[in-house]
């Protein structure tokens, strides 16, 4: 076991994933756990991850520095470096020159320790304002790149390692390799983390607890809701009631789909509510796109509620089941009292009024496990690697007021360009894809007429985990196909966009 | 010579331009020429142009139908094969074979317009009306898929339609077209380039005499050729002014004055008045109030200017850089390069001066040819277009002192790394948008709420038409990186990729 002390930088979650791919289990704590909490969990090794605060503000935070008298290895990431440092006696230099966003090449000058089996030359991922000036005594520089002159150190004598890089992220080419020097060799962890029979693990106590009472579920058509929905299937088909509830905020053909998926496979308990109606109402005239999500927790709440009674009148239900997974429970600050919330999870509000006891089968998993537990679970593999889509769905693709006119332009757009992506053969490579609305009117000319109307961006990468992204290259005459398409077929558009930008520091969705 | 009758088509100067190019003289008129003008200036053919109306409303553009007894070979474009269909007793429908962009053409007759092109060609279409009964006389000569009469003739009296566009690049053949309507009306080829910067200097210089000549110059081709012949013709007397509006490019103004002062122009001045403009642009949102504050400011500007030296030089000519499109009213001049004309001539009746327009009679291309003659440098030659309202029109919605700044930093590293990349002269324009929607992104692990920036760079021939360029996708992720890297507000970079038409290469 690792553990990964999380000082609310959003890598805190791949470096634990990192790990556990690399076969071994790691738990993430927050920055402030006690020392004997760590002990509990008899880690082999500690890491410090990043952070969104600079160490060098007034009220930075720190973890219990009684963890540096560990006698196990602490490996700091970024911020967790800087904090070593500090610790130990070196000095750092404040936001400045030496910022580095993006990639940089790194002269590799220790290949003993962490960087073992490395090349000279290393192409590894920055994203930091400060930097590490001056070197604590007993720690020698293992890697410079052109702005850092400390982009990684170490003392072999106390296991200490600490790269300003982030070794976790897929853009790191070789940071697979350190992370697995670290686990491997210098914790000396054992390959003793699989999900093979996970299937059967999380169905037991599933049994043990819900017994012949009824489980409620709202499934989405997204995969966690899905796979938690088969597991339960599995677990307690009799007493799973499953409610799809159409928010009208879909994209094309979803619902049925999604309904025609649940009745073949034998859900005995699955409906449909239709309440398009009120979300539209209750969206109308919102700008803010926390206050959309806020709106449309509210009426999912609402009208799940609603159904849940009189589901309630006719059944036992004393349960209800979320998709919850990890990075829902550490995003929303429940593990790291610093992590900025970068999106609210309405998954965590729904339960509240509602008298229910929540089971959360996967809480525990990120998502390529949740994956691999839908195809352990015989899943259909289009389900299970079905790109990812957002909660509030379609509403937060429009910048600004959800309307009516709107919905229907980014949902045909939307949809012509997953077929276009479908039928030439991208759709495997791509990690997500869809269309935006820009709700601002440019000019435009069809038949000798002046046109003024909406602008859709197209937005498309490729990425491991959603944490950091590329933008897709698609082939310049598939761009083109799409975008006669969109400004032919669909009335209100008269200009497409491509979007170009990384993540960071750009993000996959616009809202 | 050819009279284009001008149905409201944007593509009515492209026709001119077409047959000035085979080297015969063309003119544009309007819609509503009466046919005894038309008999006066003898012309060997009239052309009638597209245009947005429809023959069946109640709203129909049509011609003076006495043109018909002028016994003049016709061609009708579009709209204009629509007006021959419906002026001679055939029928025009609604809605029936709507076609925009490329399709391809079955041709049936190759004695006429279409001599020498094969049985199926790629044309250009633009039309959602279509001509279903033909007048008699005529024969189709031409159908797609879903327009069965895709062209018309009338040998006899040397009368042709077509609904497509040959005068557009995308039509394959579009010019052997053109040559062979030219071939069958044989015009006198009476339109010629040659030295006419000399036989321009020449007549301005016997006009202006000794007199002094006020001119406002932008960075513009056609500004720059006016100041060339200007200053060939009345070295002494002619004062230039530069208005700074702040809605320039980064470095630009510098550029401009660094220019015209090494270029020996004697009286050259530059007002600054960005603040001026700057206010006036305050809330304003709409495209046109935005050109129309841009305009007045500008007229304000340079009026003020003018006055203060007319008090010490005996000023009586205003010398202005309109070229042919500017002045067709009624054509589709595209919008960003509208030129301040019809109030400096308001304006400078007022000063009493009178106006010189040396290019009054060219196109963009042909004013590009006499500056080669004037040897002009190449790089401000072939410059691209740039808007006269500037910057203004390139942030959608309302124009602030921050939003330029952003916007002057990303145009710039764009530019800068497509020159890095031995692109930018082969693109006709290359440009940043600022489009101000906020967007979510990350940084540094904090949340950030910035705006996007839009790159458009395309390729056109005339302007009319034009098609986004396939930029490498390696040069595309760079300029994306370093803008959102380096502009402070912008958070994410997107590509345009849309075609003109049915988009614009301009956003406002």
């Amino acid at each position: 076991m690792i553990i990964v002390l999380d000082f609310g930088g959003q890598y805190a979650h791949l470096i634990a994933r990192r790990i556990k791919d690399l076969g071994t289990q790691a738990a993430i704590l927050p920055y402030h756990a006690s020392v004997d909490e760590i002990r509990k969990h008899e880690p082999l090794g500690i890491v410090l991850s990043g952070a969104p605060a600079a160490i060098t503000e007034k009220d930075a935070i720190r973890p219990d520095m009684k963890i540096m008298d560990f006698d196990m290895p602490i490996l700091g990431i970024c911020y967790g470096e800087q904090l070593m440092a500090q610790h130990y006696g070196g000095s750092l230099a404040t936001r400045g020159a030496q910022r580095e966003y993006g990639k940089e090449e790194m002269q590799v000058k220790g290949k003993n320790g962490i960087f073992k089996g490395l090349k000279d030359q290393e192409t590894v991922w920055m994203s930091h304002g400060d930097a590490v000036e001056k070197l604590p005594k007993g720690f020698t520089v293992t890697g410079s790149t052109r702005k850092c002159a400390v982009a990684a150190f170490e003392n072999s004598e106390k296991k200490r390692y600490g790269l300003q890089f982030h070794p976790e992220v897929v853009h790191t080419k070789n940071g697979s390799k350190i992370l697995e020097n670290f686990v491997f060799r210098i914790c000396g962890a054992a390959k003793d983390y699989s999900l093979k029979g996970l299937d059967e693990q999380l169905s037991i106590p599933i049994q043990k607890e819900v017994g012949k009472e009824g489980v409620l579920i709202a499934v989405s058509g997204g995969v966690d809701s899905l796979v938690t929905a088969a597991l339960l299937h599995r677990a307690v088909p009799e007493n799973l009631y499953c409610v799809l509830i159409d928010t009208g905020l879909m994209r094309k053909g979803e619902i049925e789909e999604t309904s025609r998926y649940f009745q073949k496979q034998g859900f005995q308990h699955f409906e449909v509510v239709n309440a398009e109606k009120r979300f539209l109402e209750r969206l109308q005239g919102i700008l803010d796109p926390e206050k959309k999500r806020e709106a449309i927790g509210h009426t999912f709440i609402e009208v799940f509620e609603e159904k849940a009674r009189e589901l309630g009148k006719k059944a036992n239900i004393r349960f209800l089941a979320q998709g919850t997974i990890y990075p829902d429970r550490i995003e929303s600050a429940q593990a790291s009292g610093a992590a900025e919330k970068i999106k609210s999870h309405h998954n965590l509000t729904l339960p509240e009024k509602m008298h229910l006891k929540v089971i959360e089968p996967l809480k525990d998993l990120y998502k390529d496990e949740v994956r691999h537990l839908g195809e352990i679970l015989g899943l259909p593999k289009e389900r299970v690697w079905r790109q990812p889509f957002p909660g509030p769905g379609l509403a937060i693709r429009i910048l600004g007021e959800v309307t009516p006119d709107r919905l229907s332009i980014v949902r045909e757009t939307d949809y012509v360009y997953r077929e276009e992506i479908r039928k030439a053969g991208l759709d495997k490579g791509v990690w997500q894809y869809f269309t935006a609305l820009i709700p601002v009117k440019v000019v435009g000319v069809m038949a000798d007429k002046r046109t003024y109307e909406y602008m859709i961006a197209l937005r498309a990468v490729t990425s491991k985990d959603g944490m950091t992204a590329d933008f897709a290259r698609i082939p310049m005459d598939v761009l083109e196909r799409i975008s006669s398409r969109i400004v032919n077929d669909v009335k209100g558009v008269n200009r497409v966009l491509y979007d170009v930008s990384q993540k960071p520091p750009s993000t996959i969705e616009y809202e | 010579m050819i009279i284009v009758y001008n149905f409201g088509s944007q593509y009515a100067h492209l026709i001119a331009r077409r047959i000035r190019e085979m080297g015969v003289h063309a003119i544009i008129v309007p819609h509503h020429t009466r046919a005894r003008t038309i008999k006066k200036l003898k012309p060997d053919a009239l052309i009638f142009s597209g245009g947005p109306a429809s023959t069946w409303s109640t709203s129909a553009l049509l011609p003076d139908p006495d043109l018909f007894k002028l016994n003049i070979p016709m061609l009708g474009i579009c709209y204009g094969q629509q007006v021959l269909a419906e002026m001679l007793g055939g029928e025009v429908v609604p809605g029936r074979a709507a076609e925009y962009g490329k399709e391809t053409v079955f041709i049936d007759d190759f004695s006429g317009l279409f001599k020498g092109l094969k049985g199926k060609e790629h044309v250009w279409f633009s039309h959602g009306d279509a001509v279903e009964v033909v007048p008699k006389g005529f024969k189709v000569t031409a159908r797609t898929r879903i327009c069965p009469v895709a062209a018309i003739e009338n040998h006899e009296k040397k009368r042709f339609g077509v609904q497509f566009h040959p005068e557009v690049e995308h039509t394959e053949q579009g010019m052997t077209i053109i040559r062979n309507f030219l071939r069958m009306t044989r015009p006198k080829k009476d339109w010629k380039m040659n030295d006419v910067s000399r036989q321009l200097i020449k007549r301005v210089r016997k006009q202006v005499k000794k007199q002094g000549v006020i001119m406002a110059i932008s960075g513009g081709v056609d500004s720059l050729v006016t100041a060339a012949i200007m200053k060939q013709a009345v070295p002494k007397h002619l004062y230039l002014i530069l208005i700074d509006n702040g809605l320039m490019r980064s470095g630009e103004v510098e550029l401009i004055k660094e220019y015209y002062q090494n270029a020996g122009f004697p009286h050259f001045e530059v007002v600054d008045a960005s603040p001026l403009f700057l206010r006036a642009l305050r809330d304003v949102t709409d495209p046109e109030q935005k050109r129309r504050k841009i305009g007045h400011t500008f007229m304000h500007v340079f009026d003020t200017k003018a006055k203060e030296l007319k008090k010490y030089k005996r000023i009586r000519f205003l010398a202005q850089g309109t070229i042919y499109p500017d002045r067709i009213a009624g054509t589709h001049t595209p919008l960003a390069a509208i030129k301040h004309n019809r109030h400096h001539i308001i304006r400078s009746e007022k000063m009493k001066l009178k106006i010189i327009e040396p290019l009054a009679e060219f196109y963009k291309d042909e004013v590009r040819v006499l500056g080669r003659q004037l040897k002009l440098p190449k790089e401000k030659i072939e410059r691209h277009p740039f808007p006269g309202p500037g910057l203004a029109i390139r942030i959608v919605g309302e124009v602030t002192k921050d939003r330029l700044e952003m916007l002057r930093s990303a145009d710039d590293i764009f530019v800068h790394e497509l020159k890095k990349a031995k692109r930018y002269q082969k693109i006709w324009q290359a440009f940043a948008v600022l489009i101000p929607v906020r967007t979510v992104g990350v940084m540094d692990d904090y949340r950030t709420l910035d705006f996007i920036i839009s790159l458009r760079a395309v390729n056109s021939k005339d302007g009319i038409t034009a098609d986004w360029v396939r930029l490498p996708p390696g040069l595309m992720e760079t300029v994306s990186n370093r803008i959102i890297n380096e502009v402070k507000g912008v958070n994410r970079v997107v590509y345009d990729v849309s075609q003109k038409p049915p988009s614009t290469i301009e956003y406002e």
